[in-house]
């Protein structure tokens, strides 16, 4: 992280001295900061407590998740089931506490692979320029008039539904952001001087953009990381809630409130509860997203 | 640059757009498999397949026969439904009105809830009412709209008795689903403009205007308000595919008639001529949103036309 250190340093060097700044190390600055910020710290703990149940449902959920109970169907909540069951006698928590695994591992892997893809177009686009990124520019331009959600849909139908196919077809759908972000970066960091003379004494053009530019916008990607999986919790879980993501009986938060729609009128808690955990994660993503921003910033800045 | 001239060169640029969208849709119907096993059903023999493909130009390279589909596309032949087996196009120009109907409803509404909650959220800065207004916009933005959606009906169904998911198509029953589509698009725009009316705010102008004792209600009407709205015109134009991508699941949650249920209808039957040609149609319209958008905001304030 050198070059994020010598950033760091430009900008901060009427403050600090130059001496501790070398010590800063980015993931220790960006724990400390959020550890201190009353948004970052509840953010992140909202967010690791549902990641924890989640990976630990076994221990914590009242019942198996697919444990059904033909005498107590579509029952209001109470204290033996306190967010009700559904019409086959399910219990909704129990549901919703396996589901967190799905619905989190699913956001996650989606995210990684639009990272990988928008990272590395960007990447090339900003750095190679010309032709290259004049296609990569249109592309980027194609997807953005595209109803991501729509061509989900069409895309689901060809290659059938399933975890495993909602990851492929969002993950090559949501990169845009990223490539967007990343290209207009390189562009400007391609421009400083540590890059053209890495360029003169004839580094290979992948030792360049992997040392030079990537680790310059490892905040950014830090950033749009954050900010993008709510997109794609709440992406998926509409795929599955109109029935074409994850498929009964696996438990995802969007699964289990499109179990709930025809019983909406006599039912409604079964499909009230997992949307209300939906939102909480994901509103805890965007304000953690919100958050490295401002902290990150001093990082983020034009710099040339 | 002129008006007309700008014109000109924003329609030449969307040109490769719309044939690397339209080509992206086409791929979908070409991974989808070959139609003439379907149409000919399982004891076809080899000799009336290969007629057949013959026949609908499958044999020949993709790109040939991409441009003879979007020759027939621009022809307005979107194909057959595999179900009803009546011209796709038909289905569609059945089903379109009360689509636009709803998006235009709802892009309306979130466009004044937004640019509303931002305004007061700017001119009340750092007070209760700023922060009251930052919450709900901030857990709105974060909603799941689908789970809005259900949760309104169910309300309005329930307690309100004021909605039936069948019957004519009333006022009364547009309104509802547009404020599900609506409601949560509008928490973006009152979040750019809650920054953008700040920043305004903070301008020369307006402190020039204020040093020469010009009304606070004529410089919020004439310049804070006219300078932070384009920006949110631009942002409403760009959201559109997001907005339609919603429509579609909000009208499968109202059992509302139009494309988006009949995409859904025909998603589980596996009618893909029918959602191929609504995948197209929609991207269409929303390429041609795109082009009247750029060329609005051209009018408004000539300074785009210099970039």
């Amino acid at each position: 992280m050198i070059s994020v250190r010598k950033i760091f340093a430009t900008i901060m060097r009427k403050d600090i001295t130059f001496q501790s700044l070398e010590t800063v190390n980015l993931w220790k600055y960006i724990i400390t900061q959020l550890l201190r910020n009353k948004k970052g710290i509840t953010s992140l703990g909202i967010i690791s407590v549902l990641a924890l149940i989640g990976i630990f449902a076994e221990f914590i959920a009242p019942y198996p998740y697919d444990a059904q109970d033909l005498q107590n169907m579509l029952r209001p909540p109470s204290i033996g089931h306190i967010f009700g069951t559904d019409a086959l006698g399910r219990d909704v928590l129990s549901r919703i506490i396996y589901g967190a695994r799905i619905t989190i591992f699913i956001g996650f892997a989606i995210t990684f692979l639009t990272a990988i893809l928008g990272i590395m177009l960007g990447l090339i686009a900003g750095y190679f320029g010309g032709v290259i990124d004049m296609i990569i520019s249109k592309i980027i331009e194609i997807f953005w008039a595209f109803p991501i959600i729509v061509i989900a849909l069409g895309l689901t139908v060809v290659l059938g539904p399933g975890i495993r196919n909602v990851i492929l077809v969002l993950g090559i759908l949501l990169w845009v952001p990223f490539a967007k972000v990343i290209r207009t970066k390189t562009l400007v960091i391609r421009e400083n001087s540590f890059v053209k003379y890495a360029k003169a004494i004839g580094l290979p053009s992948i030792k360049i953009i992997i040392k030079h530019i990537f680790l310059n916008v490892v905040p950014d990607i830090i950033v749009l990381f954050a900010l993008t999986i709510p997109d794609a919790i709440i992406s998926s879980a509409a795929l599955s809630f109109l029935g074409l993501g994850v498929q009964p009986p696996t438990p995802e938060w969007g699964a289990i409130l499109s179990d709930g729609r025809l019983y909406l009128m006599i039912a409604p808690w079964i499909s009230v509860f997992p949307g209300i955990f939906l939102l909480i994660l994901a509103l805890s993503f965007n304000i953690l997203g919100d958050v490295l921003r401002d902290v990150l910033d001093p990082f983020m800045r034009g710099r040339k | 640059m002129g008006i007309r001239k700008y014109i000109i060169k924003s329609l030449i640029t969307s040109i490769p757009v719309l044939i690397g969208a339209t080509f992206i849709v086409f791929l979908l119907m070409y991974i989808s498999g070959n139609p003439v096993q379907v149409i000919l059903g399982e004891f076809a023999t080899q000799e009336q397949i290969e007629r057949l493909n013959r026949e609908l130009g499958l044999d020949k390279p993709i790109i040939i026969q991409y441009f003879l589909w979007l020759g027939k596309v621009v022809r307005g032949d979107l194909g057959y439904s595999l179900m009803s087996k009546l011209p796709v196009i038909q289905l569609i120009s059945e089903r379109i009105v009360p689509t636009l109907m709803l998006t235009v409803t709802a892009f309306l509404i979130s466009i004044i809830l937004g640019v509303l909650a931002g305004m007061i959220s700017a001119l009340k800065h750092n007070t209760k009412t700023d922060d009251l207004i930052s919450t709900i916009v901030l857990i709105f933005f974060s909603t799941p709209y689908f789970w809005f959606a259900t949760i309104l009906l169910w309300i309005s169904a329930v307690y309100l008795k004021m909605y039936s998911l069948i019957g004519p198509l009333t006022i009364q029953r547009l309104l509802l689903p547009s404020f599900a589509l609506g409601l949560p698009t509008s928490a973006v725009y009152a979040k750019i403009m809650r920054s953008n009316m700040l920043e305004v705010l903070n301008q020369d102008y307006i402190r020039t205007a204020k040093a020469k004792g010009l009304r606070e209600k004529i410089i919020l009407y004439r310049h804070a308000l006219k300078n932070s709205l384009l920006p949110i015109i631009a942002l409403a134009i760009l959201r559109i595919p997001w907005l339609v991508g919603g429509a579609v699941i909000t009208e499968s949650v109202f059992s509302w008639p139009g494309i988006g249920t009949l995409m859904i209808d025909a998603i589980y039957r596996r009618d893909f001529p029918v959602v191929q040609g609504i995948i197209l149609i929609i991207v269409v319209l929303i390429i041609i949103s795109d082009i009247i958008g750029d060329i609005i905001i051209s009018l408004i304030d000539p300074r785009v036309r210099l970039e």
